[in-house]
């Protein structure tokens, strides 16, 4: 019975997505019939439409992010080669594409390495592919319901006894799946990036023009975001480095 | 076929690293050379070390060979040339050591080892030859002749002397002090040689050329000489301290005796002809004191530069575009030890790919000090468009004059840089092994196939079948729950539930019952033991206490399995409370906590067995 919803839900979802996604395919093909021209101004007007829809896709984001490498803005470029392995962080195609696009860029940013138990935290959130820890956290919850429902039916015979048994290890297993998922949310959520767009950008002590200058970033780096004040944001270097630069100079992955 | 692109990727990628092996090992090259083999005592010498290949700008110094024996060190130079042939970069760098030669004999320079990205070069050894009579000024320049009177042996000293004269004898070092031999003659004089010409250890030494040997007339104690000025040096001291150089020793030719002054004999007035005599002529030892330079108001950037001089800043162009190269010329000009001047403290934006500056000096030793100008130049090569600065240069040396440090600093220089045709054509240095295996990659090509759009910011937590995924099970389970509890009620199962409170309601009886021992209310106390001991067995058994009959409860316990013995054991705790609730015989405080304990051991018994 609960299969039977749950197909005809995702029939459902598909089918809507099939009927709504029938323009923005059209698009698709027109930008990707541009580029091949070497039209990539024109290209990208195509696939902005399809943002204006309110449709995104890994294979949108690269296209967009290879118009804008062949037009020269190396910073918009690894903007959406960021936002394209926001949605797939494994393609391989886009981090070919970033990592050839970085090599632009004149920052060159060494990675502090990271606290040790925050580095086994994240290895442990990242241990499996997203779509798996969504899938086995979901499995083990089921199961965890369905031993449940077991043993409240079954409770004072034998067969009761084992399914509470059974019960508590699916949610110690549960706990620990739901853990590393929540983990990997949170750190998703609380990860603002962005990315320099402005040709060459003098970051800040403070906000506001009168401060002093710290150092430079150029078009293309990837800056974390913290605190914001009026027009002025917090940016956080990978090496740890840190200071305000105007919004209007950059743009959130 | 898979495996084998594989397979040939995996050969290639060999190759290529076998390839990229070699060019590395040629890329260095290391030579040294002297400027001459045959050298005379105290008389300096250089020893060139000359790398070229593109690992040579990153050479900062060659490990030198013992040359104590024979040979002090004076000080060193670099000179740099940098080409760009198709974006590489090939340079050519020379360090010059400048020695003196500090004892006689052939020698044997041992080779001179640079280590490079952990291979070591060497050089091949190099001969020289220390002579005592060093190849010095030809003799034959100050055959100076002059109408002086002849004179016999004893005056020679008063009409033939040689003075050393510094320019200053208290000097900081690298101050120029300029030394001048002068000869002062009364007399006819010929044939002058040099004899002994004195070390100028502890000094750096710039020989002034001239092209006659200038002359003039002095009066000293009242009589007048002809003084000529044999030689002159420009000397830096390196180290404080008190310094002293030797005598100056020449030998010349004098005519001692009188003749007649006619107009026949001054036919024969001639050194040619003339009866003469070889003199030595030795000058005074010259004491220079060194002082130590003074602390006070060092600028931050000095480092050694003494003298007077003018530094100044200029760009070839102002308007480039990205990874064209820009040339910034400092020169630095004035008086004092050209050769051995700082290089002014340059910091360029992280903007510009720099690379170390070619340099070149050209030093006056045609006047009367040693002056001349230092020309360094850098490449800049700016990565980024926009408007970039060359912020000011400043250079610091001290003012022996006026005795204070002063700074010298360029102005700034703007440039604009418009952006260029190839982004990434120009390879800066300093790429990770990574981002060398990308370079000259162009991106992947765009991705085709139209793929499945989504809803800008859908995720998992607002897709429908997730949500009902997780509701779902919570329906099912409280359906069980209420399922359960319908079912339970049907069955009316009360003996159920009371079981599970049984022990419970035994502990909460035995409680009541421990609040009552004592000696006075020991019937009370009985009373609620006799009261938890029937509840207990009423409760696990589920009879009502009224009826419960001690024969059929004992049976029925048999029947469930429990052992004779525990059952006795029970019963016979029963009978205990009884027996004293209804008797007048007292019991002791004591007593009744040892029946307590009694029952509580039966009634665990029984519970374990039931």
């Amino acid at each position: 019975m609960r299969m039977d919803v749950m197909r005809i839900t995702l029939l459902t979802l598909s089918f809507m997505t099939a009927l709504l996604a029938g323009p923005a395919d059209a698009l698709f093909v027109d930008g990707n019939r541009l580029y091949q021209a070497g039209q990539y101004q024109a290209a990208l007007e195509k696939y902005s439409e399809i943002l204006k829809l309110g449709r995104e896709s890994t294979a949108l984001y690269f296209n967009m992010g290879n118009c804008y490498y062949k037009l020269q803005d190396v910073g918009r470029a690894i903007l959406f080669y960021e936002r394209a392995l926001r949605l797939s962080p494994g393609d391989d195609d886009v981090q070919t594409n970033l990592g050839i696009a970085q090599l632009a860029t004149p920052d060159k940013i060494e990675r502090q390495p990271d606290f040790i138990l925050a580095r086994f935290v994240q290895a442990y959130c990242h241990l499996l592919p997203k779509r798996i820890q969504v899938g086995l956290a979901l499995g083990l919850y089921l199961a965890l319901m369905a031993g449940v429902i077991l043993w409240i039916l079954t409770r004072g015979r034998l067969i009761g006894t084992w399914a509470g048994r059974a019960s508590v290890a699916l949610a110690v297993l549960l706990l620990l799946a739901g853990a590393s998922l929540a983990g990997r949310e949170f750190e998703q959520s609380n990860r603002r990036e962005a990315v320099i767009l402005a040709t060459k950008v003098e970051v800040m002590s403070s906000p506001g023009a009168q401060a002093v200058e710290v150092f430079s970033l150029h078009a293309g780096a990837k800056v974390a975001l913290d605190r914001s004040s009026g027009d002025w944001v917090e940016i956080i270097l990978p090496d740890r480095k840190s200071g305000w630069v105007k919004r209007e100079v950059l743009e959130a992955i | 076929m898979r495996q084998r692109t594989l397979k040939t990727v995996l050969l290639l990628m060999c190759a290529a690293s076998a390839a990229g092996q070699t060019a590395r090992a040629a890329d260095l090259e290391v030579r040294a050379t002297v400027d001459r083999n045959v050298v005379g005592l105290n008389e300096q010498f250089t020893l060139s070390v000359e790398f070229s290949g593109s690992g040579a700008s990153s050479i900062e110094k060659a490990d030198l060979p013992q040359m104590n024996a024979f040979a002090a060190f004076l000080g060193s130079s670099t000179s740099q040339a940098i080409s760009f042939v198709n974006g590489r970069i090939s340079s050519n760098k020379t360090i010059a050591y400048a020695f003196q030669a500090t004892a006689v004999g052939s020698f044997k320079i041992a080779p001179v080892k640079v280590v490079y990205e952990g291979k070591t070069y060497q050089t091949q050894p190099i001969d020289i030859e220390i002579r005592q009579s060093a190849p010095s000024p030809p003799t034959g320049r100050f055959a100076l002749r002059q109408q002086g009177e002849d004179i016999d042996q004893a005056s020679l000293q008063e009409n033939l002397f040689l003075r050393a004269v510094p320019s200053k004898t208290r000097v900081y070092p690298n101050e120029p002090v300029m030394l001048s031999y002068k000869l002062y003659t009364r007399v006819a004089l010929g044939n002058v040689r040099f004899v002994t010409v004195p070390a100028t250890t502890g000094f750096w030494a710039e020989e002034l050329q001239m092209k006659e040997t200038p002359s003039s007339i002095e009066v000293v104690n009242g009589r007048e000489y002809q003084v000529y000025t044999i030689r002159k040096l420009g000397l830096f001291p390196v180290q404080p301290g008190p310094k002293i150089i030797d005598p100056l020793v020449l030998s010349g030719d004098v005519r001692v005796r009188r003749r007649a002054r006619d107009s026949f004999d001054n036919f024969f007035d001639d050194p040619f002809f003339a009866p003469t005599r070889t003199v030595s002529i030795r000058s005074e030892p010259v004491r220079i004191e060194v002082l130590p330079l003074p602390s006070a108001g060092k600028p931050d950037g000095f480092s050694g530069a003494v003298g007077q001089f003018r530094l100044t800043g200029t760009v070839d162009k102002k308007q480039i575009r990205t990874n064209e190269a820009v040339t910034f010329k400092l020169t630095l000009e004035g008086e004092g030890n050209i050769r051995t001047l700082p290089e002014p403290t340059t910091s360029f934006s992280s903007d510009f790919e720099n690379y170390p500056p070619k340099h070149n000096e050209q030093i006056d030793l045609q006047g009367s000090t040693v002056r001349g100008k230092r020309v360094y130049e850098y490449v800049l090569v700016p990565r980024v468009a926009g408007r970039q600065v060359i912020k000011p240069v400043s250079f610091s040396f001290f003012d022996p004059q006026a005795g204070q440090y002063r700074t010298l600093q360029t102005g700034e220089f703007a440039i604009d840089v418009a952006k260029g045709n190839d982004a990434v054509a120009f390879v800066p240095s300093g790429f990770s092994k990574e981002e060398v295996r990308l370079i000259g990659q162009d991106i992947r090509y765009i991705k085709t196939q139209p793929p499945d759009f989504r809803r800008i910011g859908q995720g998992l937590h607002n897709s429908p079948g997730f949500w009902l995924l997780l509701v779902a099970p919570l329906v099912a389970l409280a359906g069980a729950v209420i399922q359960r509890r319908h079912r339970d009620r049907l069955r009316g199962d009360y003996a159920y539930a009371r079981l599970r409170r049984a022990n419970r309601a035994a502990r909460k009886r035995l409680a009541a019952a421990r609040a009552v021992m004592s000696v006075d209310r020991e019937k009370e106390f009985f009373a609620e033991v006799s009261k938890a001991l029937i509840g207990f067995l009423g409760d696990k058994l589920n009879i009502a206490e009224a009826g419960m009959i001690s024969d059929e409860v004992q049976s029925t316990l048999r029947s469930r399995g429990v052992a004779p013995e525990v059952i006795d054991e029970y019963f016979g705790c029963l009978q205990v409370c009884d027996l004293k609730r209804f008797s007048p015989a007292g019991a002791t405080a004591e007593e009744m906590r040892a029946f307590l304990e009694k029952t509580e051991s039966a009634m665990s018994k029984l519970n374990r067995s039931l």
